[in-house]
């Protein structure tokens, strides 16, 4: 499987877009005319005839985004496979040791809830679950998805429900090398609407760092446990990763564990099956989803085992 | 009643509750300093233990050479914060003895036992150091709130004096680091 073959995918569900768009555009040319015949033999106002033909329009433009997808929903697919099957594992395993990539599984909404660290509010999806070792290492992550329902009811009384994301971006957990007994939490002021059950549990603490505490909230169950994981060196590193990813995030440290939050916004290791395929655009959209990963190992010296207890 | 006594009343409740709160903060916050206190004795008695082995594994294989003069370090119950703050110094002068003994002992440097301990005294320095943090972030808040006014009334009242922080030689501290 290569870059050819994703082309020729691609160049299918182009191929069958425009007939599609096609026989859509010709519908809607039909449309027009018949409308305003109609209106006028059943004498409708001007208003009436307007509102049919913007209804007309909205309706064909539904009709055929849900066709394309109807009709491309395989080879989409088979580009989705072909992408992440081949080109990300092939890239995850250049990087990465005893690697697993589970594209449409993640972490579970019941994992999520034991950390206790995010609240999952009412919608939770997961996916592009992915679990190795990286300069010993061990690690995990996951795309995350979660939406809070939001109800409006009109003046007629009519119920409208939406769902606002809440956060959107990456899960990750890490191997951490130093051992603690309370457990902490460092979030970005506004992380997740502030949603944050550990916020409400635990109280919450001032580092030295002016800086720090502008860009950050830091909650725990034991003061000194918090000044023993964050050391000036480790609040450096964190607001340097902070300025590089130029995202709220959050770091949970839970049984000698660190647990990365990134609220970016983005799924993770995903192309545009309409985007025109580019084999180093690929790569570098890969290797810069990868470097997430890294990043935190390399930044916060993680592989450093000096304080590992053998 | 006449409402200018009833508004006086007021102010004066508010007042004297305000007086009580300051002062309760005032001493809550002392016993947090005394609490983070404790945690510096206990991070300097696991940073004594862990000294007084890796001495004694050192003197095991320096004995045929003339003695090496460690300082004698002595942790009481009852100790001032001076106090603390100059056993510390003396852990760190010994501390700097045995790195530079070490590398004239190469066996020493590769034994297991000693670099167990010098894994462990890096742990013991990492719980130090953040004791003594904890301690000058909770001293800082206190001095603040006793220095500056209208808290300060209270603290001249209810005779509370500033803290000590708890001060660490950097330069000295930056030397003593261990190289594993």
């Amino acid at each position: 499987m290569s870059i050819r073959e994703l082309k020729e995918i691609q160049n299918e569900i182009i191929r069958k877009n425009k007939k599609i768009n096609t026989i859509f555009t010709v519908l809607a040319v039909i449309a027009i005319p018949i409308t305003i015949i109609l209106s006028n033999n059943t004498r409708l106002d001007f208003r009436m005839m307007a509102f049919f033909l913007f209804f007309e329009l909205i309706f064909c433009f539904a009709v055929c985004a849900i066709t394309k997808t109807v009709v491309n929903g395989r080879d989409m697919v088979k580009f989705r496979e072909i992408f992440k099957n081949v080109f990300v594992v092939t890239a995850l395993k250049k990087t990465f040791d005893e690697i697993e990539y589970n594209v449409n599984q993640g972490f579970s909404e019941s994992d999520i809830d034991n950390y206790g660290f995010l609240d999952t509010a009412d919608s939770f999806s997961s996916n592009d679950y992915i679990s190795g070792k990286y300069k010993n290492i061990s690690f995990e992550q996951s795309d995350l998805e979660i939406e809070e329902r939001h109800e409006t009811t009109d003046s007629d009384g009519h119920k409208t429900v939406t769902y606002i994301p809440i956060f959107v971006g990456r899960y990750m957990i890490f191997d951490f090398n130093k051992s603690f007994k309370a457990n902490v939490q460092v979030a970005s002021k506004n992380f997740c609407a502030n949603r944050l059950p550990w916020g409400q549990k635990y109280s919450k603490v001032k580092m030295e760092d002016m800086e720090f505490n502008k860009l950050f909230s830091v909650y725990t169950s034991m003061e000194h446990d918090a000044f023993y994981l964050l050391t000036p060196h480790f609040i450096d590193k964190i607001k340097t990763l902070r300025n590089q990813l130029n995202s709220n995030m959050m770091l949970g440290f839970l049984d000698n564990r660190l647990h990365v939050a990134i609220d970016n916004g983005k799924d993770s290791f995903e192309w545009n099956v309409l985007k025109p395929i580019d084999e180093k655009e690929i790569s570098d959209l890969i290797t810069k989803d990868i470097k997430i990963i890294t990043d935190f190992v390399d930044e916060l010296n993680l592989d450093n085992d000096l304080f590992k207890k053998e | 009643m006449n409402y200018g006594i009833i508004i006086l009343i007021i102010i004066i409740l508010i007042i004297v509750l305000w007086c009580i709160s300051t002062s309760n903060k005032m001493k809550r916050m002392i016993i947090k300093i005394e609490e983070s206190l404790s945690g510096i004795d206990i991070a300097l008695t696991k940073r004594y233990d862990v000294l007084t082995k890796m001495i004694e594994v050192v003197k095991g294989y320096t004995k045929h050479e003339k003695e090496t003069l460690f300082e004698v370090v002595r942790l009481r119950k009852e100790m001032t914060l001076q106090d603390k703050v100059a056993e510390n110094e003396k852990m760190d002068s010994n501390l700097q003895k045995i790195n530079a003994l070490v590398e004239n002992y190469p066996d020493l440097k590769a034994s297991t036992n000693f670099l167990e301990l010098q894994k462990a005294i890096v742990d013991v320095e990492e719980h130090l150091q953040a004791s003594r943090r904890l301690y000058n972030s909770n001293v800082t808040l206190y001095n603040n709130l006793i220095m500056t006014f209208p808290s300060n009334i209270i603290a001249k009242a209810t005779h509370m004096t500033t803290k000590d922080f708890f001060r660490a030689n950097d330069e000295q501290k930056e030397y003593v680091k261990v190289d594993l």
